[in-house]
This record gives C-alpha cells, sequence and structure tokens, in this order.
C-alpha cells in the first residue's frame, strides 16, 4: 500500500471532482508522502504536522450502526420491528381472508389446529380439519372440527382479491386450505377455514384481521412521531434560536399544552372531529389527534439543546461565513440534536400504538369493520367474552410485541449514539 | 492618499445587561488599508473581540446595540446594509476564523461539505464544482491529500489540522479581509508557528488585510504592520510596529512589554500588571488605565498636593495625578505616526486630535528591539523554528 505509484494519486486527484460520494479512497494510498518533490517547498510545514487520519472513513451514521448491531436486544427489536411492517406492508399476502370477511354461522371459533398426523396416519402436508356444525342430545348447536377429513394446507393460493399498498391488485395470498374433500360439499354442515388465531364473534379471522390492523397500527405511530418530529423541530428549534418573546411565546403555548392531561386532551381533540368519519378520514384525525397532545414536550427538550447548541463556536462561525439563520437552524443546529431525536422518537412511538389503541378500545378511533389492534381488543373488554374465547386477546399479544419492539431498538439506539460514543475513533 | 480598504470610524458599541448598560467599545477607530496586517493587541475583556464582531455585524441584538460610528468597508458603510447584503459580505468579502479550531467546525458535517457549503453560497457554483474548491484551498493551506480529507470530519483531525481547514474554508471564497480572532490561542507553539507562516503566505499570495487579534505581542511582532492597542473597550496607542515595539508611549504597552518573557533575563518571577482590566460595567473615572498605572504613581510623588488625589486599587491606597483621575486622555497624534493617549506624555496636550491612519508595510521583522522591550520569547522560537525546518519568514 505504501508503495503505490504517485502516478494513480495523481490521476485519482486530478479526476473529475471527488464528490462526496465519490470512490470511498479504498484504492487510494492511505498518507501520503508529504514530502516528494512535487510540493512545493514552503509546503514542507504540513510534514511537520498533523498524524494521519484513520484509514477507514468512519461517518457518525456508520458508527452508530456498527454499535447498533453489537446490541443484541437492540437487534432483536429490529427483527420484530421488521417483521410486523412487512406483514403491514404485504397485509393482504400474509391474511388468508379478507379483514370482512364473515362466516356468520361460526362466531367465535376457537384456533385452528394444523396437523401432520391424525387417526388415518401421517401426511407431510400439513392439513386441518373442517368445522362441523352439528346438534348434540340436547338440541344444542356443537361446533368442532371434524377429524376424520383433512383439508390440506396450501401455500400461495389464489384466494379473495386485495389491493396492495391499496393499488396493485392481487389475489395471491400465503395460505389457505383446500376446499372440502368432494361428496361432502353439499351438506352445508362443514366449513374449511383456517382460523390461525381463532374468530371473532361474526366469524371472521383473527389473524387475518390482525395483518390488516397492523396497516393501521403500525403506521399510525409511526406518522404519529414523524408529525410530532416535524412540529417539535419546527417550534423547538425557532424558540431556542430566536429566544426574546418568540421563545415565551411559544414556550408558554407548550406549557398550556403540557398542562392537560394526555388521555383528556386525546378525548377533548377527538370530540372536535364528528363521530363518524370514514375510516381513512378517521385514520388521518386519529394521528393528527394523537401528535397534537405529544409536540410540546419534545418541543421543550429540543428548544433546550438548541439553546446550547447556538451558542457553539461552529454557529458563530456558520453566521460569519453568511449563512442565513433558517438554514443555520435547519442545517448546524437541527441535525446536532439527531442523535436525541431518533431515540427519542422511536421510544415514542409505543406512545402513539397505545393512544390509537385506547382511542380504538373506547370506540373513538378507527371504526368497525376496519380492523385496528385498539378495536379488535374491545372484544376483549368484557370478562366473560374473554373467560370463554381467551383468543380475542391476540391482538394485546401483537401490541406488546411492538412496543416491545420499538423499546428494545430505542434503548439499543440510546447506547449506539451516545455522543460520547461518537467522540472516540 | 489611497482609501484604506476598511475603515472603522468612532464605533461605539453597547451592551444592555442585568446589571446595567456597558460599553465594551467607545470611540474606536482602525483602519486597514489593502494587503495590510493590523493587529488588535489588548487583555481578555478589553472589547477586541466585540469590535471584530461588529465589523460583521455579529454581536447579538439585542441585547448589544451599535451607539455610533461607521464601518466602511470597499466604500460601503457596513452599519446601513441590509441583513441580506450582510450575508453576502460575511464570507464572501470578510472571512473570520476563531480562536477555537476544535469547536469551530461542526461535528455532523464532512470537511469538504462544510467547505463547499461556503463556497457555493456566495460564488455561483454548483456543488461539485464546490467541492473541487474546497479542495483546492484544502491544498493551498498545505493539507496532503486533500481529495480524502474532503470526506473526513472534524474529530477525525488534529487541532492544527483544524484551524487550516477553518482558514482554508475562510479563504475559500476569496475575501478581501481575513478577520482573524486569537487564531493560535488555542494551538501549541509549533503548530502556532505554522498556522502564522501559512497566513502569511496564503496574505502574500492573494493580497488580502488582516485584522489580527491577539494577546500575543510575539504574534504580533511576527506578523503585524499596525498595532493598536486596546484597553478598557478604547484604543489606547497605535503605531506601526517597529514604532511600537521600539518605543512604546502608553504605560499600559510598556507593562505589556515587560509582562512577556524574555531571553536573557534573569529575574525569576515575571513581571505583571498589579490589578485586572475593570469590569465595563463599573469603569473608573478618568483613564481608566489609572489604578494600574506606575507612571502617575510616580507623578504623583513629586507633584503638589493639588494635584494629587488619593485612591484605592489593586488592595492599597496610593496617590494617583488628578487629571488622571478625573479626566479620560483622547487618542491624539502624540508623535509623527504614534497616537496615544496618555496625559503624562510628554507634549500631549499639544499634540493633534487625530484619527490613526497608518499606510504601511513592514520591511523586515523587528527581531531585537533595544530599549522598551526585548525579542519576545514566542518571537524568538517561531523564527528558530521555521528557520531551522527551511521554511521561509519574510524578512
Amino acid at each position: 500500500m505504501p508503495d503505490a505509484p504517485e502516478l494513480n494519486t495523481d490521476a485519482a486527484r486530478s479526476g473529475p471532482g471527488p464528490g462526496p460520494g465519490a470512490g470511498r479512497g479504498a484504492d487510494r494510498p492511505r498518507a501520503s508522502v508529504a514530502l516528494t518533490p512535487k510540493q512545493p517547498t514552503s509546503d514542507l510545514l504540513v510534514a511537520l504536522g498533523d498524524e494521519g487520519a484513520p484509514v477507514e472513513m468512519a461517518t457518525p451514521s456508520r458508527i452508530a450502526w456498527r454499535r447498533f448491531r453489537k446490541n443484541r436486544q437492540g437487534m432483536i427489536g429490529l427483527i420484530i420491528l421488521l417483521v410486523l411492517y412487512t406483514v403491514a406492508a404485504f397485509a393482504g399476502f400474509f391474511a388468508p381472508y379478507d379483514y370482512a370477511d364473515e362466516v356468520r354461522e361460526l362466531p367465535w371459533a376457537p384456533p385452528t389446529g394444523v396437523h401432520f398426523s391424525d387417526a388415518n396416519g401421517f401426511s407431510w402436508r400439513p392439513f386441518v380439519h373442517p368445522i362441523r356444525i352439528d346438534f348434540d342430545e340436547n338440541f344444542a348447536t356443537v361446533v368442532k372440527p371434524d377429524e376424520s377429513r383433512r383439508c390440506y394446507l396450501r401455500f400461495f393460493v389464489r384466494a379473495a382479491p386485495y389491493k396492495l399498498f391499496g393499488v396493485i391488485p392481487g389475489r395471491t395470498r400465503l395460505l389457505g386450505v383446500d376446499p372440502l374433500p368432494d361428496g361432502t360439499v353439499a351438506s352445508g354442515t362443514y366449513y374449511s377455514r383456517l382460523y390461525l388465531m381463532g374468530a371473532d364473534g361474526s366469524g371472521r379471522d383473527i389473524f387475518s384481521r390482525i395483518c390488516y390492523g397492523s396497516r393501521i397500527s403500525m403506521t399510525i405511530g409511526l406518522i404519529g412521531a414523524l408529525l410530532v418530529l416535524v412540529i417539535g423541530l419546527a417550534v423547538g428549534g425557532t424558540s431556542g434560536y430566536a429566544g426574546g418573546w418568540v421563545d415565551d411565546v411559544l414556550q408558554r403555548l407548550c406549557e398550556m399544552v403540557m398542562l392537560l392531561p394526555g388521555f383528556y386532551l386525546l378525548l377533548m381533540l377527538r370530540f372536535m372531529f364528528p363521530a363518524s368519519m370514514d375510516s381513512t378520514k378517521l385514520y388521518f384525525a386519529v394521528v393528527l389527534i394523537l401528535s397534537l397532545v405529544g409536540w410540546a414536550a419534545f418541543a421543550r427538550v429540543i428548544r433546550g439543546m438548541v439553546l446550547s447548541i447556538r451558542k457553539e463556536d461552529y454557529v458563530q462561525a456558520a453566521r460569519a461565513m453568511g449563512l442565513s439563520h433558517p438554514r443555520i437552524i435547519a442545517k448546524h443546529i437541527l441535525p446536532n440534536t439527531m442523535g436525541y431525536v431518533v431515540v427519542a422518537t422511536t421510544l415514542r412511538i409505543p406512545g402513539y400504538i397505545l393512544g390509537e389503541s385506547a382511542l380504538s378500545l373506547l370506540g373513538l378511533g378507527i371504526m368497525e369493520p376496519t380492523p385496528s389492534w385498539g378495536n379488535m381488543l374491545q372484544k376483549a373488554m368484557d370478562i366473560l367474552e374473554l373467560n370463554q374465547h381467551p383468543w380475542v386477546l391476540w391482538p394485546g399479544v401483537f401490541i406488546f410485541l411492538a412496543i416491545m419492539a420499538f423499546n428494545l431498538v430505542g434503548d439499543g439506539l440510546r447506547d449506539a449514539v451516545d455522543p460520547r460514543g461518537l467522540a472516540t475513533r | 492618499m489611497p482609501k484604506p480598504l476598511l475603515h472603522v470610524d468612532q464605533l461605539n458599541i453597547g451592551f444592555d445587561t442585568d446589571r446595567g448598560p456597558i460599553r465594551p467599545v467607545r470611540d474606536v477607530s482602525v483602519s486597514i488599508f489593502p494587503g495590510q496586517t493590523v493587529a488588535l493587541v489588548g487583555e481578555s475583556g478589553c472589547g477586541k473581540s466585540v469590535t471584530a464582531m461588529s465589523i460583521l455585524r455579529l454581536i447579538p441584538s439585542p441585547p448589544g446595540k451599535v451607539l455610533g460610528g461607521r464601518v466602511d468597508f470597499d466604500g460601503r458603510d457596513l452599519l446601513t446594509l441590509s441583513e441580506k447584503e450582510m450575508r453576502s459580505v460575511r464570507g464572501g468579502q470578510i472571512a473570520m476564523i476563531f480562536q477555537e479550531p476544535m469547536t469551530s467546525l461542526n461535528p455532523v458535517y464532512t470537511i469538504g461539505d462544510q467547505i463547499a457549503e461556503a463556497v457555493t453560497l456566495h460564488q455561483h457554483v454548483n456543488k461539485r464544482q464546490g467541492f473541487e474548491i474546497a479542495e483546492q484551498s484544502l491544498r493551498d493551506v498545505g493539507i496532503a491529500d486533500a481529495g480524502r480529507r474532503l470526506r473526513e470530519y472534524p474529530h477525525q483531525m488534529s487541532g492544527g489540522m483544524r484551524q487550516r481547514v477553518m482558514i482554508a474554508m475562510a479563504l475559500s471564497c476569496r475575501p478581501k479581509l481575513l478577520i482573524a480572532d486569537e487564531p493560535t490561542t488555542a494551538l501549541d507553539v509549533t503548530i502556532q508557528a505554522q498556522i502564522l507562516e501559512l497566513l502569511r503566505k496564503l496574505q502574500r499570495e492573494t493580497g488580502m488585510s488582516i485584522l489580527l487579534i491577539t494577546h500575543d505581542l510575539g504574534v504580533v511582532a511576527e506578523n503585524a504592520d499596525v498595532v493598536n492597542v486596546m484597553y478598557a473597550s478604547r484604543v489606547v496607542e497605535s503605531a506601526t510596529v517597529e514604532e511600537l515595539f521600539e518605543k512604546p508611549q502608553h504605560p499600559y504597552t510598556e507593562g505589556l512589554f515587560r509582562s512577556v518573557p524574555r531571553l536573557g533575563g534573569h529575574k525569576e518571577r515575571l513581571e505583571t500588571i498589579p490589578g485586572t482590566v475593570p469590569n465595563p460595567a463599573r469603569f473608573p473615572a478618568g483613564c481608566k488605565f489609572h489604578p494600574r498605572c506606575p507612571r502617575t504613581r510616580a507623578a504623583a510623588e513629586s507633584a503638589g498636593p493639588q494635584e494629587v488625589i488619593e485612591i484605592a486599587g489593586a488592595g492599597e491606597r496610593f496617590k494617583v495625578l488628578r487629571k488622571c483621575a478625573t479626566d479620560e486622555p483622547e487618542l491624539r497624534e502624540v508623535q509623527t505616526r504614534h497616537w496615544a493617549a496618555c496625559h503624562l506624555i510628554e507634549g500631549f496636550e499639544q499634540s493633534p486630535v487625530t484619527q490613526p491612519r497608518l499606510e504601511h508595510r513592514r520591511e523586515v521583522v523587528p527581531v531585537a528591539i533595544d530599549g522598551g522591550a526585548q525579542r519576545p520569547m514566542e518571537t524568538a522560537t517561531t523564527a528558530g523554528f521555521v528557520a531551522q525546518t527551511g521554511g521561509e519568514v519574510s524578512r
């Protein structure tokens, strides 16, 4: 490496403008020798000066990522999140049925067992038993799987149509079951349904609804947090940088918002919107409500950070270079809060997920039949129902998973972007 | 008569503080001609940095405000420009480098990003050309492997390297005036010498003017053409560097020279000026230096009782001349091309009150000065060091 031909270096240097991203310099000599004959003598100073810099280009985000990768809990959280968001993005593909697909005859159907063997022997293909509706000796309805029949599980089946991201039409779903074997279809009291996590009171597949519900529950927190991020950065940045009466006014505003207990504010804001709206509008209304509750505390922290950063020499230097105030805030001050912002946002998302769940649980959020994890849990509010059909708690499990994952990732990020860690090479 | 590039004319700056209004800059006049290096010297808190900041209109307002005066730069009064016009002056025509290279660069951007930002702001070039200019200016300040350094972050560089980057950034837009606010104070002596040599070299190449703010007389001796000594928010002495080092007139300047360590001195303790720079909120009446002034004390010994007043200062009571304690001297041209503000300079009352204006370029670095001060140690180190390593010193 040290013997890399000088010619090569010059070619690399005089090449067409090495932009910021142009070749990461792996093929260049590590430290060009300062005392080459080509250097003018007055550049001798160079040779006396500074030590060679580290070879690897360590951008702050790369350092953070490297540290994050070592954090096991953080990585687990990240993987959970990736899975959940993948499901949310391709809900139609992962859900066996449409979220509104009812089978009125099968209310509260228990989770369907997936088997590889039954009384008839072993099968390499997993199968389920069809559900049979029968009457017992007291003429009460009995809903139970008919263990003498098999409906094989199928992958990548063509089933009910859906639209990916709301636009791309699709019919292929990951899982499905065979219809009933020939000869028994006519009976009409057999149902071959795949209820991986049971069914709700209308015979809708809870797993499918969880898949569709994740679209709302997983994005509402993200969008809410991003909205808070924008409001908080704008208000906090302006407040901290401008100071004076601007700061006073904005801070009193923040305090007023913070004075009100969050949940009551949530309810109050909810009643500013009509009670029933179509689900898209309602979704955005909920996002808006959640972020209007959350921005104040965030803006205050940002203000505090800006207050200290604006006294930094590099801000003064940026002023002396002729940068305008908005540009200094946006380019030189706020990016220096990013470590905190990323962590705080990640740790805040669970709050918004819970907020949406709470609103929906009270019937003020996302409305049936559109599923969200929160409104699905409404069914679990009745202790008797819960006792008989404990599987209605599944959405709660997913809320728990999502929140835990966000917290794990947030904690991991906090360790990874620790500014004291950044300073070390 | 050629016009100065920058003429600060009777500048007055006020700050409203919790403890009442203060005046960190009072009637300060400074002229800088093209290609000249003008030093502003004084202890911490004497107002030199505020003067520099107010040239660029960077003093925070409120609490700071301009109470009077003009800052004529290149035919325009900077104090009357709009904020937008001022932004194109900052960085474009007047650039500034700061004392703390360790903190003057934004830690979240690469060196290249930061220089290119300045370049694209003031010159009509696209981002790629901006990076090319940035690379060139890194080379100009003697940074080896500029292309790679461009993509590095400030934390990957040493203090001397960062100050070079700051200089590269400041000079990337070819400013006519560079304000260097204690550019070497935070650096160790060998790096100091390199940075100063670099500034001289760049000045020769570009013909820019430099306003050098420092408290280091060694730096002044090496670099300045004209020196303004500030004390308690006023300029108390102004002369060419040779003249000032040879015949300092103001007792404060003399005190500064006495408190510089020098080679061959046999004293065990370095002399100091007793007391501290007065707090701008509680300036004494009369000459602001009289509570610390040895000259007025000596004169009071032999003066009549009506001319003397007893004061308390620096933890003791002593006699000073009444006029020093009541009457603030103006800056007068006490000798040809030498301004000072002290009642006790011979012929002071008869000297004309004029504004200092020296279009002087030094020919030779004053190495040894007879009489007043001797060669300051740092000068010796600087010169010796550069000579040893084959660098060149302008002399």
